[in-house]
C-alpha cells in the first residue's frame, strides 16, 4: 500500500470519527437527555443508547442524573406547635420529573436546583414542625409519635411546587438529625444531674434506714436476751437465797451468839477498804492505852 | 538584511508582550486556567524573544565594527595602528563573546528557575481554580481567536527568516510565537468544551500545559549541563542556549522528526538522521503508531475484576439485556467506546457510623470512659423520657440527651439497583440509618435503652434500616448494626453529667455496703448478747451454788460454835470480839484519840492525802 493510500485512510477514518462526534451522542442508563435546537426545546430522551442529533450550533444536548438524588443541607433551629424550640436536619430525595422545566429553570444546573429547593424543604420543614407539638417527636409512647406523619407533611408541602414549577419529583423526606439549642442542652444536662443527684440520695437514705433497721432488730434481740437471762439468774438467785435461807434456820438455835457473829461479820465486812476509825479510849481494847496512860502519871 | 532581522525581534517580543498581558487580563476576568497558564508561557517567550532581540543587537554592532577595520583595512597602508589589533581593537565582538559566555547561560538558569517556580506554584493553584466563566466565552474566544491568528503569521515569518543560518536569533522568539498560537487555539478549545457540559476541560488541559512547561525547565537546565560537552565544529553555526527545542516542536508538530534529527545530529555532532535505524523508523512510523492504537484499543476488549468488585457492561450506556452485571474474573467485551465498563467494590463489606466516629484501629486508647471523649467530637441524641406525661405545663425540654455511636456494616446484594437508582447511594443509607436511629431513640426511656433494651434496640434498629433500604431500592444487606460508646453525655465542668450517673451507681454501692455493715453489726451483737446471758446465769448460777453451800456449810459451823460458846459464853465473844477486831483493822487508818481533859477539842483532816507517782499510780496500788 503506498504512501498516498495510507494517508486516504487515515484521513477516512478520522473523517467517521469526526463526524461519529458531531452528529452521534449517547444517553447512559442513568441519564436523560434533552436536545434543544438553536436553543430551543426539541426533544427529551428517557432511553438509553446511542442517539442522532444535529452538530453544534445547531442542536445541542443537554444530559441530566435522572436517578433520585439525596438533598440534605442545615441542622436547623424552629420551634414546635407548644413553642419548644428545637433543632432539626431534614434529608429529601427528588428526581427530575420534567427534563424540560428543569432545563429552563436551572439550566440544567443540579447545585441552583437544590439552592431553590432548600428554600422550599426549609419552608415546608418549619411549618410543618410548627403545627406539631413536641410530643409528636418525641414521646416514650409510641401512640403518641407523629414522626412518619410529619415526614409525609413534608413532602406533600413542596411535592406540587416543585414538580410545576422546578421540574422536580419530591419522592421522600426523612428527619436525619435531631437536637436541641445550646441553652437548652445545658437546661437538660441540669435536669438529667439533678434526677440522678435524687437517686443517689435515695439510696444514701434507703441504706441508712435499712442499716439502721438491721441495727435496731438486733439491738431488740439482745435486749431480750439479756433481760431474758437476767430474769433467769434472779429466779435462780431467788431459788439459792431460798435454799440458803433453810440453812440459816440454824440460827434460831441461838440467837445471842447468831447475833454477835452475824455482827462481827458486818464489821468485818465494813471496815475492809478505807476506812478511818477514830477509837474512842474506852473502845476495847483501845481502852487498855487509857488504862497504861492513868498507869503512867501515878 | 540585518536591520530587518532587528526589526523582525523587535516585532517578536512586543508581540508576545502583548499577547502575554492580554492573555493575563482575559484569562482572569473569564476564569479561564488555560489562559492563565498560557500567560506564564506568553511571558517566558517574552523573555526569550526579548534576549534574542538584544543579542541580534551585539551581533549587528560586531557586523558593523567588522565592515569599519575592512574598509580601513583598505584604505591605508598597514600602519602600527593596526598591527596592534589586539584586545581593544573588535569591542563590539569581545562584548558579544562576554555576552555569549556569561550573560546567556544565567540568564538560561534564571529562566529554568523561574518556570520551575511557575510550575510548582500553577500546580498547587489548578485544583483550586475556579471554573471557567461560560458567559465570557464570546469574548475569550473571538480575543484568542484573533491572537492566534497574528502570532501564527509572525511566528510563521520569523521560522522561514530563520531557515537562513545567520538569523538563528530568530528562531526562538519565532517558535514562541506559534506556540503562543496554538496557546490561543487551546484556551478556544477550553472554552469550546465549556459548551459542550465538558467544563473540566479547561482543567485537564491547563494541568497538560503545566506538565509541558514542567519539560521546558527540565529541557533548559539539561541543556545548561549538556552545553558544556557539546563538542564545537568550526565555522558551525551555534544553537543559542535558551532556545527550546520541545517549544519548537510544540509549535510546528510537523517538524516533529526533523526536529528529533537536528537535535541528534547537534547533540552527537555527527549525521545520526542519516544512519539505518533511524531511516527505519522514519520509514515505519505511520505503522507503528497504527500498531499501537491498534494494540491500544485491543486492550480495551479485555477486562479484569478484582476479587472484591462487581462491574456493569454497557453497550452505548444501556445495560447489557443478558448478563450486564460481570464477576470476578476475566471477561471480554467491544472495545471502547461501545462498551464501557463500572466497576464498584460491590462484593467487599462497607462501614460507617451514625453519631459518635470512633475508629478502633486509630485510637491508642485501650480503655474506653464514659467521662472520656471518644472520637474527634461528641453526637448526642435526644431520647424519651417516661417523666414527660407528668410535666405537662413545665418549659423544661422533658427529654434525656444520649452519646452513641452505632457502627453499621452492609454489602450490595443488587448491584443495578445500587447503580441505577439512586446517585449518592452509600450517602442516602448513611442519612436512612441517621434517620432510623433518631426514630428509635424517640421513642424508648433512656435507662431502658442503656440497659436491658440494648439488644433489642440493636436488631430492630437493623430490621429497620434493611426495610428502608429496601423499600427505597438501594440494593443493600444490613449485615451489622450496633451499639456501642452509649452514655449519657459527659456535660461540662459545672454539670458533669455522665460523672453524675456514675455517682448513683456509687450511691447504690454505698446503700449496700451500709446494709452490709448493719447486718455484720446484727450479725455480731446477737451472738454477743447470747454470750452475755449465758455468762449472767452462769454467774448466777455460781453465786447461788456458793451462796447455797456457804449457807449450808455455815449452818454447820455455827452448831459447831454453839458448842463453844455454850463452853464458855463471855470468853467466846471476847475472843471473837478481839479476833475480829485485830483482822479488821490491821491495814487501815487508825485515829484513837485519848483526850486529857474533857472540854479538849480537836480538829482532824480526814482527806486522803494521795500522793501520786510518776506513773501516776496511788501509794497503795505501787
Amino acid at each position: 500500500m503506498n504512501k498516498q493510500k495510507i494517508s486516504f485512510l487515515v484521513g477516512i477514518i478520522l473523517l467517521l470519527i469526526f463526524a461519529s462526534i458531531l452528529f452521534i451522542f449517547q444517553v447512559r442508563q442513568s441519564e436523560v437527555a434533552v436536545v434543544t435546537t438553536f436553543g430551543s426545546y426539541s426533544r427529551t430522551i428517557e432511553d438509553a443508547g446511542l442517539r442522532f442529533k444535529w452538530p453544534w450550533p445547531i442542536q445541542k444536548v443537554y444530559r441530566f442524573d435522572n436517578r433520585l438524588q439525596n438533598f440534605e443541607r442545615k441542622f436547623e433551629q424552629t420551634t414546635t406547635g407548644d413553642a419548644k424550640p428545637l433543632i432539626i436536619e431534614v434529608y429529601v430525595g427528588w428526581r427530575i420529573s420534567d427534563p424540560k422545566i428543569f432545563l429552563e429553570r436551572f439550566n440544567g444546573d443540579i447545585k441552583k436546583a437544590e439552592q431553590n429547593l432548600e428554600s422550599l424543604v426549609r419552608d415546608a420543614k418549619n411549618s410543618v414542625i410548627g403545627q406539631h407539638p413536641f410530643r409528636d417527636l418525641i414521646s416514650p409512647r409510641e401512640e403518641d409519635l407523629k414522626f412518619n406523619d410529619i415526614e409525609e407533611e413534608i413532602v406533600a408541602a413542596i411535592q406540587i411546587e416543585a414538580k410545576d414549577d422546578y421540574g422536580m419529583e419530591v419522592v421522600f423526606a426523612g428527619i436525619k438529625q435531631l437536637g436541641l439549642p445550646e441553652s437548652n442542652t445545658q437546661k437538660v444536662f441540669e435536669r438529667m444531674r439533678a434526677d440522678r443527684q435524687r437517686l443517689v440520695k435515695q439510696f444514701q437514705g434507703e441504706g441508712e434506714s435499712r442499716a439502721m433497721e438491721i441495727r435496731s432488730k438486733a439491738e431488740a434481740e439482745s435486749t431480750r436476751i439479756l433481760n431474758e437471762a437476767k430474769a433467769q439468774a434472779i429466779e435462780i438467785e431467788g431459788k439459792a437465797e431460798a435454799q440458803a435461807n433453810e440453812y440459816y434456820k440454824v440460827f434460831q438455835e441461838n440467837p445471842d451468839l447468831a447475833e454477835l457473829l452475824l455482827g462481827l461479820e458486818a464489821l468485818e465486812a465494813a471496815t475492809k477498804e478505807k476506812t478511818t476509825i477514830v477509837a474512842d479510849p474506852s473502845t476495847p481494847p483501845f481502852n487498855l492505852f487509857q488504862e497504861g496512860v492513868k498507869e503512867l502519871n501515878r | 538584511m540585518q536591520r530587518n532581522t532587528q526589526q523582525n525581534g523587535l516585532v517578536n517580543f512586543l508581540g508576545l508582550f502583548a499577547a502575554c498581558l492580554v492573555a493575563a487580563i482575559v484569562g482572569n476576568v473569564a476564569q479561564s486556567a488555560t489562559a492563565a497558564v498560557g500567560a506564564v508561557f506568553l511571558g517566558v517567550g517574552f523573555l526569550v524573544a526579548a534576549i534574542s532581540y538584544f543579542q541580534m543587537r551585539l551581533e549587528h554592532r560586531e557586523h558593523l565594527e567588522q565592515l569599519e577595520y575592512e574598509e580601513i583595512a583598505r584604505d591605508r597602508n598597514r600602519s602600527a595602528l593596526f598591527d596592534e589589533s589586539g584586545a581593544d581593537t573588535f569591542i563590539a565582538k569581545k562584548a558579544r563573546e562576554q555576552f555569549e559566555r556569561f550573560f546567556v547561560p544565567a540568564f538560561t538558569a534564571f529562566l529554568g528557575l523561574g518556570q520551575g517556580i511557575s510550575v510548582f506554584l500553577l500546580w498547587k493553584w489548578l485544583p483550586q481554580a475556579p471554573l471557567p466563566d461560560l458567559a465570557k466565552a464570546p469574548l475569550v474566544m473571538v480575543t484568542f481567536s484573533v491572537f492566534a491568528l497574528i502570532l501564527f503569521m509572525l511566528g510563521k515569518f520569523s521560522a522561514r527568516l530563520a531557515g537562513i543560518e545567520k538569523l538563528r536569533l530568530l528562531r526562538p522568539g519565532g517558535a514562541y510565537l506559534l506556540l503562543g498560537s496554538v496557546i490561543c487555539v487551546v484556551v478556544v478549545v477550553a472554552f469550546a468544551g465549556g459548551w459542550f457540559d465538558f467544563t473540566r476541560l479547561d482543567f485537564y488541559l491547563a494541568r497538560i500545559m503545566v506538565i509541558i512547561l514542567g519539560l521546558s525547565t527540565i529541557e533548559n537546565f539539561i541543556n545548561l549541563i549538556l552545553e558544556g560537552y557539546r563538542p564545537r565544529g568550526r565555522g558551525k553555526s551555534e544553537r543559542t542556549l535558551y532556545e527550546s527545542r520541545l517549544v519548537g516542536l510544540l509549535g510546528q508538530p510537523a517538524g516533529l522528526i526533523t526536529t528529533a534529527a537536528q537535535a541528534l545530529d547537534y547533540q552527537f555532532g555527527f549525521k545520526v538522521s542519516e544512519t539505518w535505524f533511524y531511516k527505519f523508523l522514519e520509514r515505519a512510523l505511520v505503522w507503528l503508531v497504527l500498531a499501537q492504537i491498534s494494540f491500544l484499543m485491543l486492550s480495551t476488549c479485555f477486562v479484569i475484576i478484582n476479587p472484591n468488585e462487581l462491574a456493569i457492561v454497557e453497550r452505548f450506556g444501556k445495560p447489557l439485556a443478558v448478563d450486564p452485571v460481570i464477576e470476578p474474573g476475566l471477561h471480554f467485551k467491544r472495545p471502547w467506546p461501545i462498551d464501557q465498563i463500572y466497576r464498584h467494590p460491590a462484593k467487599e463489606i462497607q462501614n460507617f457510623s451514625v453519631g459518635n466516629y470512633f475508629d478502633d484501629n486509630a485510637s491508642s486508647n485501650r480503655v474506653l470512659l464514659w467521662q472520656a471523649v471518644q472520637g474527634e467530637t461528641e453526637t448526642n441524641f435526644l431520647v424519651a423520657s417516661k417523666e414527660q406525661s407528668s410535666t405537662e405545663e413545665d418549659k423544661t425540654v422533658p427529654v434525656n440527651l444520649l452519646t452513641a455511636a452505632v457502627p453499621i456494616q452492609y454489602v450490595v446484594n443488587d448491584f443495578l439497583a445500587w447503580s441505577y437508582n439512586h446517585a449518592e447511594p452509600a450517602k442516602l443509607l448513611k442519612s436512612i440509618s441517621n434517620r432510623e436511629v433518631v426514630r428509635y431513640l424517640v421513642s424508648v426511656d433512656i435507662i431502658d435503652f442503656m440497659s436491658t433494651g440494648r439488644l433489642e434496640a440493636a436488631n430492630k434498629l437493623k430490621e429497620n434500616i434493611q426495610n428502608q433500604a429496601d423499600a427505597l431500592e438501594l440494593g443493600v444487606e444490613v449485615l451489622f448494626v450496633g451499639l456501642q460508646d452509649i452514655h449519657p453525655p459527659i456535660g461540662d465542668k459545672t454539670t458533669p453529667v455522665a460523672a453524675s450517673f456514675e455517682e448513683v451507681i456509687g450511691a447504690e454501692q454505698e446503700m449496700r455496703a451500709n446494709v452490709l455493715k448493719a447486718e455484720g453489726d446484727a450479725a455480731e451483737m446477737v451472738p454477743r448478747s447470747r454470750g452475755e446471758a449465758a455468762r449472767l446465769l452462769s454467774e448466777s448460777q455460781g453465786a447461788s451454788f456458793e451462796r447455797i453451800l456457804t449457807s449450808g456449810a455455815k449452818a454447820e459451823q455455827f452448831r459447831d460454835l454453839i458448842k463453844a460458846y455454850e463452853s464458855g459464853p463471855d470468853v467466846f465473844k471476847q475472843r471473837k470480839y478481839y479476833g475480829t477486831i485485830a483482822s479488821s483493822l490491821t491495814n487501815i487508818r487508825k485515829y484513837v484519840i485519848i483526850p486529857e481533859n474533857v472540854k479538849e477539842t480537836f480538829q482532824l483532816n480526814l482527806e486522803d492525802n494521795i500522793a501520786y507517782d510518776l506513773l501516776g499510780a496511788r501509794p497503795e496500788e505501787r
